[in-house]
């Protein structure tokens, strides 16, 4: 191993996964090694506030009292780390555009590979971090020290992590290498890619609904799911036979992915690129002539090219939709009443406008779309074609993406709850109102931000705070809608104004929904007049 | 020496390289002629293992390119059709990356950018990123970080498409001078004047076949007095229908 040429590529890559951070301290003098070391640290920072937010919300769960809930709480956050891992593999190895301009260079192929794997793991760590917090307040609760229990987190925690990119590595490898995917590349992964997140999704709905709450003394914990007891047990009881076979486990999984890894997979990974690069050039990019009448169809067929960019549809469908989804399933414990009487329809309207912020997000087709025109945004500048229509015929095509992406759950979160059908409509309505103002402010985001040479959809994702960004509005989206809804909620049941507290929440969301329209209007559309 | 066996590459029904043989000596300058989709790029690219041939193989000084990648692409530079590549870096750290990667000192490269960097006058802009550059200025640097490790081969590719005329004329002594030193550089070209003042030896492809290779005074020797580029027309040319420059042509004048 070269460090140098490590430390090199892993420089590289901070700037390419964190494009934003890298403009603002280049416009502050920094370069080379400075640049890379603040990039450094400002991931080593995100870190720390991330695992204090994490901290703050889990704190008063005692774990050590609830083998379900803590067993509940790793296979949730594994599932999510196999499907990001899984799609941010592909992604950085076969989807991007810079791997071309390493392979005639004279890396070596562990470096090549360690680096990526390392950039991957930096965009996973944000989402899985509530293992770590989970783990230390695990063996704190049992009654180990501070400093032991931190230790002790920190490297099961690390080992996981490394399991679970062995693993999903050694699947994504093992697939490229089949004759299956160098003839259908993009079909093999999309398929891959959805089976992970539909098996992800299936696994923590399937989880969340296995809740036969069980009393274990005086508190109620969830079913336990067996398979990660051995973790539980590391830290319940950490000297024990138990917890010595836990930690040889863990230690036999990295050892034999590790082995499989270093002999089979990274030996071949040059060899293996190559073939794959050659294979993708040797698809047919011819396409059947349709001839479209006006420059709105036009438009919206390129927009239409614009989402077959290799994993975009499934990283946008993953990140804005199942992020969210466990993520309001994780935090959030509240059950829907049945049978809600008529003066409920403000809370779900208002709960429909909450989920749409949850998903529509950075990572949501209309907050990326105009960076997706790459070169062509500026050469459409130079047609004689209005640059408004141009953008407003692309915000409304990304904005029917994501309201089909919206609704499709908002249906089927209606029909699991059983809500009824006149709430289930609110919600779709709220829903439908909240994506389009969401749309609008990701949209202006997105021209605001834009970037047009970017090599892996990922670079995209990262804009602004990165996805500690993403996790961080997230979080305070659901804060916030939380303490909106449950303060709406507790009028409605503890005053007898029902309809009083209807038609002012109407008015607030007009008078709010106004503000915005204008805002936009005057900000950003009319800069294109 | 480089030894091209049987090469061929196809793009699914394509075949965009058919059964290629040629030996490229060092000391040579050696061009690759052809129209667009000629086959030069892929020829290339083979080269400089962005992608692996349907068949045939390729040796590099007695070593087989399949088996001993890492080995050959430590002798090789190569400069790349399109110089969009690591945009988002600053063109020093562009070249730090290559340094890196040739694993060079900062004592070995140290005076050898600076002249480069003096001498494709990018001095103002080695803190700049690569994105903010013209095509020109792109390929400028690219060109820099590719001569900054004096390997053996140079592998340019159309490398002056976008250099200003003293750009271009610097790197043309600078190949001459790398030849001259025993060492070997190949180049893909669109434009024959550079051809004819560069290359000891030419390959001219069209669509994917090698149609002649040999020297340039060899073949201006078989067409007495034409020019490289009425021969070159002749052999890799459109057939019978020069009509229709002047039906665009006629159609402009309506």
């Amino acid at each position: 191993m070269n460090k140098r040429q490590l430390g090199a590529l892993l420089a590289v890559n901070l700037r390419l996964v964190n494009p934003q951070a890298t403009d603002r301290y280049r416009k502050k003098g920094k370069n080379g090694t400075e640049l890379t070391n603040k990039l450094k640290l400002q991931f080593l920072t995100n870190t720390f506030i991330f695992l204090a937010i994490y901290g703050f919300t889990m704190f008063s769960i005692d774990f050590s009292k609830m083998p379900g809930m803590f067993t509940f709480y790793v296979g949730l956050f594994v599932l999510l780390g196999i499907s990001q891992s899984i799609s941010g593999l592909y992604n950085v190895f076969f989807a991007g555009k810079d791997i071309n301009s390493y392979l005639p260079l004279p890396f070596r192929q562990n470096e090549i590979f360690l680096s990526k794997v390392l950039i991957v793991a930096f965009n996973v760590f944000p989402f899985t971090l509530p293992l770590l917090i989970a783990f230390f307040l695990t063996g704190w609760h049992s009654g180990i020290m501070i400093p032991v229990s931190l230790i002790m987190s920190l490297v099961v925690y690390l080992f996981i992590m490394t399991i679970i990119f062995m693993f999903c590595a050694l699947v994504v490898f093992s697939l490229t290498k089949t004759k299956v995917f160098r003839e259908h590349q993009n079909l093999v992964m999309n398929g891959l890619m959805g089976i992970s997140m539909v098996i992800a999704i299936g696994g923590i709905m399937l989880m969340n609904n296995s809740n036969n709450y069980t009393a274990t003394g005086a508190r109620y914990d969830r079913s336990v799911i067996s398979i990660f007891m051995p973790i539980f047990q590391i830290f319940n009881v950490p000297v024990s036979v138990n917890s010595g076979i836990s930690w040889l486990g863990l230690l036999v999984l990295l050892a034999v992915f590790g082995g499989i890894l270093k002999y089979l997979i990274v030996p071949q990974l040059s060899e293996q690129l190559t073939t794959v690069n050659s294979a993708s050039l040797n698809r047919s990019n011819q396409r059947k002539a349709v001839k479209r009448q006006g420059l709105n169809a036009n438009l919206d067929s390129y927009n239409w090219q614009l989402l077959k960019e290799p994993n975009l549809l499934l990283q946008v469908v993953m990140n804005s939709i199942m992020i969210p989804v466990i993520f309001i399933i994780s935090f959030s414990f509240a059950k829907l009443p049945s049978n809600l009487p008529l003066k409920w329809i403000g809370v779900f309207f208002v709960g429909g406008i909450a989920f749409s912020s949850f998903t529509t997000n950075q990572s949501a087709l209309v907050s990326n779309l105009i960076s997706l025109d790459r070169a062509n945004f500026e050469f459409v500048r130079s047609l004689p074609i209005s640059m408004k229509q141009y953008l407003h015929r692309k915000f409304l095509f990304g904005y029917l993406m994501q309201i089909i992406l919206n609704v499709v759950i908002v249906i089927i979160m209606s029909v699991v709850l059983k809500a009824g059908l006149v709430m289930a409509l609110a919600l779709i309505c709220g829903s439908a109102w909240g994506t389009y103002l969401m749309s609008l402010h990701y949209f202006s985001r997105d021209y605001r931000l834009r970037l047009t040479n970017w090599t892996n959809v990922t670079e995209l994702f990262n804009r602004g705070g990165g996805n500690l960004g993403m996790v961080a509005t997230m979080f305070a989206s659901v804060f916030i809608s939380v303490i909106i809804v449950v303060a709406y909620s507790m009028l409605l049941i503890n005053t007898p104004w029902a309809a009083m507290i209807n038609i002012i929440a109407l008015a607030v969301i007009l008078v709010v929904s106004w503000l915005l329209l204008r805002h936009y209007r005057v900000k950003f559309w009319s800069q294109f007049d | 020496m480089i030894d091209i066996n049987d090469l061929s590459k196809s793009y699914g029904n394509k075949e965009a390289l058919q059964h290629l043989t040629l030996q490229i000596k060092p000391g040579e300058i050696f061009g690759f002629l052809g129209h667009n989709g000629a086959g030069k790029s892929t020829t290339i690219k083979n080269l400089v293992s962005i992608i692996q041939p349907t068949s045939g193989s390729i040796t590099v000084d007695g070593l087989e390119l399949s088996e001993h990648r890492q080995e050959i692409k430590q002798k090789i530079a190569y400069v790349p059709d399109t110089p969009d590549i690591f945009l988002q870096l600053t063109a020093a750290e562009y070249w730090d990356l290559l340094a890196a990667a040739y694993d060079l000192s900062e004592s070995e490269v140290k005076a050898r950018r600076q002249k480069l960097v003096e001498l494709f006058n990018m001095g103002l802009h080695v803190d700049e990123t690569i994105a903010s550059f013209s095509h020109g200025m792109r390929q400028k640097t690219v060109l820099i970080g590719a001569l900054l490790s004096e390997p053996d081969i140079w592998i340019l590719d159309e490398p002056m498409q976008g250099l200003d005329p003293q750009a271009a004329y610097d790197l043309k002594q600078l190949m001459k001078a790398h030849a001259k030193k025993g060492k070997t550089v190949i180049f893909s070209t669109h434009n024959l004047d550079t051809a004819q003042q560069l290359c000891d030896e030419l390959a001219i492809l069209k669509t994917g076949k090698l149609i002649y290779n040999g020297s340039v005074k060899n073949l201006l020797a078989q067409y007495e007095n034409e020019s490289l580029e009425e021969i070159y027309l002749q052999m890799a040319g459109r057939q019978g229908d020069g009509h229709l420059v002047d039906d665009i042509e006629g159609d402009i004048n309506e």
